[in-house]
């Protein structure tokens, strides 16, 4: 036992600074630890590969070798005791296990409940497993569609919530496998470090998992709440930051075959940084917390400090406000979605023109049948439209022809036939009401007086294009919802995100009106002066 | 088509109709709702005190202009799927959701076109009711076109019902015919709808003239 203890001197000597050696007897759990000669580490027995029982009965895998490494640290011997995703937190607590390491994410509850130690060690998120048939390309596709779910998930109540899903949870990896087999789920949602895994293994074939990962969750380790701060809290977390120095976890990825993963890749860059004097630019800092630039972006979120802004003082979340990835991801998304408005406000007018006209001059069974075809746009959804050319014609063409539809040339496509096709009978009715009171105009005059009295509808026809391009979400155009539901899925901040979608919308559609109104006048004004002129 | 897509399509089309059944209760839900409200605001943009005719002619502009797919997702996301009041768990099931979402723009139409109605009538104008109830009619048919959105927040109406047929079937031509055969039905509806409409002016314009 003294030979063990002045191991232990030595090895803390050389992981902190005096000071903290100083304050070694801070952590009754460590003298536990000591006295004992044994570190109890709860791991999880049912998670390859992070741990699970091996064919001789043996709990291996990746978390059970970072479990070595710790015990290790402390000049004790390794005790692993199987605990589950819901008493972990509680054996911890309790105090029959020393640490956590059983693949438990990061969430603000359990900062509150246990000592959830930084670094974060690992990260892993959600993703869907998909029929390798399945158009789908994006994750709002999935809007009000039914999905299958593994039960007692992390993320099950959140995705159910943030895509409107109509779930389907199921126990196990064989239920949902017959359940997609059977078309019951548009796809499995599950953690994606199992997913990836799955995919390797030859019954898994038929099936592909192309979305990037959401809901990204750090994965930490946790010591007692209490120890958190003292020596033991400190030894671990520093095994952590020496973990992502060493690129040791990513040794572990390649002997446990799970390929290298961009968090851990990120997090060995991010820890082996040095400033200009050389000296490491993520480290310890003086009073013994950690830089937030250094930490996950998810554990930044938990720390309140980072996300202090004008806003947050009256509890609003906007992360906009405070996360430029954020901001950038909306800005995108008011450019995209007054782009597609502008473009299709243009392209409605000119259908409506073309369309207008063609009814007008056409003999007669020909206009009649060039109104139907009109009819077909103006009586039917746009989203159905949307749906029928992005996945129905454009899923046919890339099958056939390798060609790829653009999302947002449908988009401007569907939204100009919708209005332009009101806009064309609008005209057409107005050219005829035109020629019954002014028989001896011209062709030119008669279009100029129609088009001054088909204004109002056309007007309001413009106005409905703007209220509907949020549609153009649905077949994955990067417009304001979709990045609006984008945030909601990374933050949480639903109420927030919903409300300024709302009111930004309400400005916009104001502004819009204020626009065409303005030009009507402004048109009218310039009819007026050209008339007195040429008079 | 080939005849596997045609008994696949007929195999689904009860389906698919009872769906399409519930597109029509929820536009006539929204109707009916918006309606009721839109004749409120407008009294109360026509009544005496001006207190309540700011805010009435206030809230018409609201609810005229805030598109009501927006919305749908708005009342979607904040509205809980069900909530407990004392002891009782309430539902609150998506197509009604929906139906609230869909009301909102007709409460906006309805308000103004019972204004309109107001101020002709006073002017003795007859032919101003069988207007009103022409354009109610259109706005039905657009309220109808807009109900297929109710998809995306989990209302299995009939584009939902299409969108899983498809998820069993995984045919790519299949999935085209489907949505063309979907689009079919709300083009029959509407254009149903648009000839009763002009059976109905034709009587009018002969009573009147």
């Amino acid at each position: 036992m003294i030979i063990r203890f002045s191991h232990l001197l030595i090895l803390l000597s050389y992981f902190f600074t005096n000071a903290i050696a100083l304050a070694a007897s801070d952590s009754a759990r460590l003298d536990l630890i000591k006295s004992r000669g044994a570190v109890i580490v709860g791991v999880k027995n049912d998670y390859p590969p992070w741990a699970y029982y091996d064919e001789s009965g043996n709990i291996v895998g990746l978390e059970v070798d970072l479990a070595q490494d710790i015990a290790d640290r402390l000049g004790v011997s390794l005790k692993l005791q199987a605990v589950t995703s819901s008493n972990r937190i509680s054996q911890l607590e309790q105090g029959s296990i020393d640490i956590i390491i059983a693949t438990m994410g990061d969430t603000i509850k359990r900062r509150q409940q246990t000592g959830i130690i930084e670094p974060s060690y690992y990260s892993s998120g959600a993703t869907i497993l998909i029929h390798k048939k399945s158009p789908l390309k994006s994750w709002a596709e999935l809007y009000g569609k039914s999905v299958c779910l593994t039960k007692n998930t992390y993320f099950n109540r959140d995705l159910i919530e943030r895509f409107l899903l109509k779930p389907q949870e199921y126990e196990g990896t064989l239920d949902n496998m017959a359940a997609l087999q059977f078309g019951k789920c548009s796809g499995w949602i599950y953690d994606d470090t199992a997913l990836t895994r799955l995919l390797q293994e030859p019954r898994w074939q038929e099936f592909k998992a192309p979305l990037d990962s959401i809901m990204l969750i750090p994965w930490t380790l946790a010591v007692k709440k209490s120890e958190k701060d003292s020596t033991l809290g400190l030894l671990v977390s520093d095994a952590v930051i020496d973990w992502h120095r060493t690129g040791k976890i990513l040794a572990l990825e390649e002997k446990w075959k799970i390929g290298e993963s961009k968090f851990i890749q990120d997090q060995n860059k991010k820890w082996n940084k040095k400033d200009e004097k050389g000296s490491f630019v993520c480290q310890r800092l003086a009073d013994n917390s950690l830089p937030a630039s250094c930490l996950s972006k998810k554990s930044v979120g938990a720390t309140a400090e980072i996300k202090s802004n004008i806003l947050s003082q009256w509890g609003i979340d906007f992360p906009p406000a405070y996360d430029n990835y954020s901001l950038h991801l909306l800005l995108n998304g008011i450019y995209i979605t007054l782009l597609l408005s502008v473009v299709s406000i243009i392209g409605s007018l000119l259908f409506g023109i073309f369309s207008g006209i063609g009814l007008y001059k056409l003999p007669a069974p020909l206009a009649w049948v060039a109104s139907r075809i009109n009819d077909i746009f103006r009586m039917t959804p746009p989203l159905l439209n949307l749906y029928i050319i992005f996945f129905g014609l454009g899923g046919l063409a890339s099958l056939h022809y390798g060609i790829q539809f653009n999302a947002i040339v449908v988009a401007t496509v569907v939204f100009s036939l919708y209005a332009g096709a009101s806009n064309g009978a609008l005209l057409c009715q107005a050219l005829h009401a035109a020629k019954k009171y002014h028989p001896e105009d011209s062709s030119r005059q008669l279009f100029a007086s129609a088009f001054q009295h088909a204004y109002e509808g056309i007007n309001a026809n413009a106005v409905n294009i703007v209220k509907a391009v949020g549609l153009a979400s649905m077949i994955a155009v990067p417009e304001l919802i979709s990045s609006s539901n984008q945030i909601i899925a990374e933050y949480g901040s639903k109420l927030e995100m919903m409300t300024f979608l709302l009111v930004f919308y309400f400005i916009i559609v104001y502004a819009f009106i204020f626009l065409l109104n303005n030009l009507q006048r402004w048109v009218g004004k310039n009819r007026e002066s050209n008339e007195e002129l040429t008079s | 088509m080939n005849t596997t897509i045609y008994t696949e399509i007929s195999t689904w089309t009860p389906t698919l109709l009872n769906g399409f059944g519930l597109n029509i209760a929820i536009s006539l839900v929204a109707m009916t709702f918006g309606t009721i409200i839109g004749w409120m605001l407008a009294s109360g943009r026509h009544g005496s005190s001006r207190c309540i005719g700011i805010s009435c002619n206030l809230a018409t502009g609201l609810f005229r202009n805030i598109p009501s797919f927006v919305l749908m997702f708005y009342i979607a996301f904040i509205i809980p799927i069900e909530f407990e009041w004392q002891d009782h768990v309430i539902q609150f099931p998506a197509w009604i959701k929906a139906s609230i979402a869909l009301a909102v723009p007709v409460i906006g139409f309805t308000s103004d076109q019972f204004l309109y109605l107001r101020s002709s009538h006073k002017q003795n104008n007859t032919v101003a009711l069988p207007m009103f109830f022409i354009a109610w009619t259109q706005y039905l048919v657009i309220i109808l076109m807009a109900s297929s959105t109710a998809s995306v927040i989990g209302v299995h109406e009939i584009v939902g019902r299409a969108n899983t047929a498809i998820e069993v079937l995984r045919d790519p031509e299949f999935m085209l015919w489907i949505y063309l055969y979907v689009a079919a039905w709300f083009l029959l509806a509407a254009m149903a709808i648009n000839v009763i409409l002009k059976l109905i002016s034709h009587r009018i314009h002969q009573h009147y003239s």
